[in-house]
């Protein structure tokens, strides 16, 4: 008889999903499947619009990480227009999008993934949040706010506000660093050096504690991709795609963005409105690749900042070379947050981001263009046509947490099969299986795009079809 | 935000007032029109914010003050009134949406202190996409708020039923 069990909502993500474990007769799990059960649609009411509104509209498919739809809509604007932007805006945007990273990977760490970590997989669920964190050790949640805090104050101080800040445009950005601003973050910097390097620290030592939990959440192989710069050091903004395999054996260089359809196909599954991309050399589902903090360290020759190049070192030590499993996305989170602030003080320190040539104007003078940046959760393509008027003729939007979507659900199935023993799941099996998805820190309303049917019933289902049971937990917990 | 800033520009200010809501929420947006207006007779012990939402960043710049009012819209609130918070006592983490009351006992937790906190209400009917239009309401808040800005005796007695209130929540 196969049963299904159904977790929903998968708590302490960005957006709304659910899980679905299907066991067998003999109670052993069959299947899983991670469902996104959200629509947004933005691909098909962009149609009509100006260009120009495109980042303003487009930034706004997620609270979280507004920034990285503005750059890739601005990119993708760049090439319609034709231009080259100057160097300022190129730096400035650099310095956006690094805040962006800090920000967003201080939120999945500190606030969503570190109580787990901290206080234990186990430990008692109504605790095992930000504010049980802050009462085990107040200096780490503390400590983790600020740095939050830091990277909006970055994104506030360059664009205005901290969410969907009008000020990248295409061609450049409206506006220099006040030197005052930069003056006040630069003062900022040390502290949130001091945070991440503690938080590393911990880090380091929990993975000894949790080698079950490192050894089955997403423990498989699979291909990483994106982006990388000049000799393969670690990239955000440009650069070109590379993919890499689980040996770390470099399975394609150079790619363009621009060309992406060449090699991402995009599937479509039933029961989620999330997509499935996949390298298409290797076909359908075959083709799984990650993306995010754990695909960028496993494709980059080094971080290019000291002392995130002395972190990457030790990190590729502990986790055998090529991080294969994705408990690690943590992990490299971390290391990820510390080259964003070694990169900005650099850009802090750059006259450049004073400079008042900062934006390029031009017409439309191509109808298609490609924009692409890494997004914290992974590479992130904006896609758009016009017609001669710059009216969007179509619009494809490539997100990380959809292109992770297939390493999502054979995560999700790995943990499943490692933990569950029969039908009586504990509530800490429970909680591992969404912590493996939180791993991939996803954020489901930036990648629930494409339309599915959406199953809205929690089942628990018999290979007849007969309904057995209904499992449901309670939001926040 | 004002800039320049330091870190030591903070400093401790007296007050900090907190108008929350979303502008295209209809009345959602009292809390935020309420200090708006607050905003254009600013006073140099005031710090004003508007927010969309509450999150836990928040609780540094109110750790930062001495007193802290929130400003927000309530469909069950009936007239424009304040009462006395203190930190909620069985927090609900929830990453998008954050109490008043759940960002005093974040504060609580890691900084071991609180500023003295009241939440502002106004009623509201509509959350409809749109602007607030109930000006009325707006003036007597920002009346009200003022005049806890502006009457020691006032402020007083408000500090003093807060301290009531708050009970065993550490206070500064």
């Amino acid at each position: 008889m196969t049963r299904r069990i159904v977790i929903d909502p998968v708590t302490r993500i960005e957006g709304h999903a659910k899980i679905s474990v299907f066991l067998d007769d003999c109670g052993s799990v069959a299947d899983a499947w991670f469902h996104v059960a959200e629509y947004r649609g933005f691909e098909k009411f962009c149609e009509g619009r100006p260009l120009a509104e495109m980042a303003g509209i487009t930034a706004r498919v997620c609270g979280i990480c507004p920034v990285s739809h503005l750059l890739a809509s601005v990119k993708a604007a760049d090439r319609i227009l034709a231009v080259s932007i100057p160097p300022a805006a190129v730096k400035l945007r650099r310095l956006l999008n690094l805040a962006q990273i800090v920000q967003s990977h201080a939120l999945s760490f500190f606030h969503l993934s570190a109580p787990d970590l901290l206080l234990g997989f186990d430990s008692d669920p109504t605790k095992r949040n930000i504010f049980g964190l802050a009462s085990a050790d107040p200096e780490t949640a503390r400590g983790g706010i600020r740095l939050r805090q830091f990277g909006q104050e970055i994104i506030e101080a360059l664009g205005g506000q901290k969410i969907h800040p009008a000020w990248v445009a295409p061609g450049g950005v409206r506006g220099p660093l006040s030197p005052e601003r930069r003056s006040y973050l630069q003062s900022r910097l040390p502290e949130a050096l001091d945070t991440v390097q503690r938080a590393l620290g911990l880090m380091k030592g929990l993975l000894d504690r949790y080698p079950e939990e490192a050894a089955s959440f997403g423990n498989f192989p699979s291909l990483f991709l994106g982006l990388v710069g000049p000799d393969g050091v670690w990239e955000h903004y440009d650069g070109l795609l590379r993919v890499t395999d689980s040996t770390g054996k470099i399975v394609a260089d150079g790619l363009d963005p621009a060309r992406y359809q060449e090699f991402l196909g995009e599937a479509v599954e039933s029961w989620s409105y999330l997509k499935s991309p996949y390298y298409q050399p290797l076909g359908y589902p075959d083709g799984i690749y990650r993306v995010g903090p754990l695909a960028r360290l496993n494709i980059c020759s080094r971080l290019d900042t000291p002392l995130a190049d002395r972190e990457l070192s030790e990190y590729r030590q502990r986790v055998g070379g090529v991080a294969v499993s994705s408990f690690y996305y943590h992990y490299a989170r971390l290391i990820e947050i510390l080259t964003s602030l070694e990169r900005i003080g650099r850009l802090l320190d750059d006259p450049d981001v004073l400079s008042l040539r900062y934006r390029a104007r031009a017409g439309i003078n191509q109808l298609e263009g490609v924009g692409c940046s890494e997004a914290p959760r992974g590479t992130l393509f904006h896609h758009y046509l016009v017609n001669e008027d710059g009216l969007i003729q179509k619009v494809n939007l490539l997100i990380a947490t959809g292109q992770n979507n297939l390493a999502m659900n054979r995560t999700v199935a790995q943990i499943a099969r490692h933990w569950i023993r029969g039908p009586d799941i504990p509530e800490g099996v429970f909680n591992r299986i969404e912590a493996g998805i939180r791993a991939f820190d996803p954020c489901l309303s930036c990648s629930t795009h494409a339309l599915g049917q959406m199953p809205l019933v929690i089942e628990l289902r018999n290979r007849h079809g007969e309904l057995l049971t209904t499992l449901r937990r309670k939001a926040g917990t | 935000m004002t800039w320049p800033r330091t870190e030591s520009d903070y400093g401790r200010l007296r007050w900090l007032v907190i108008g929350i809501g979303n502008d295209l929420g209809g009345d959602d947006a009292l809390g935020r029109r309420v200090v708006e207006q607050l905003r254009i007779k600013v006073r140099p012990e005031v710090r004003i914010l508007s927010v969309h939402q509450l999150t836990p960043e928040l609780t540094h710049q109110i750790w930062d003050c001495e007193r802290v009012i929130f400003v927000d819209a309530d469909v069950s609130a009936e007239h424009v009134a304040v009462r006395p918070l203190k930190p909620d006592s069985d927090p609900q983490p929830f990453s998008h949406l954050w109490s008043p009351q759940g960002l005093l006992a974040l504060m609580q937790i890691t900084t071991g202190s609180i500023p003295q906190a009241w939440l502002v209400t106004l009623p509201a009917h509509d959350f409809g996409f749109g602007q607030a239009s109930d000006g009325e309401l707006v003036d007597e808040a920002v009346r009200l708020i003022e005049s806890l800005f502006a009457s020691e005796t006032t402020t007083s007695r408000y500090l003093e039923e807060a301290t009531r209130t708050v009970g065993s929540g550490s206070s500064k």
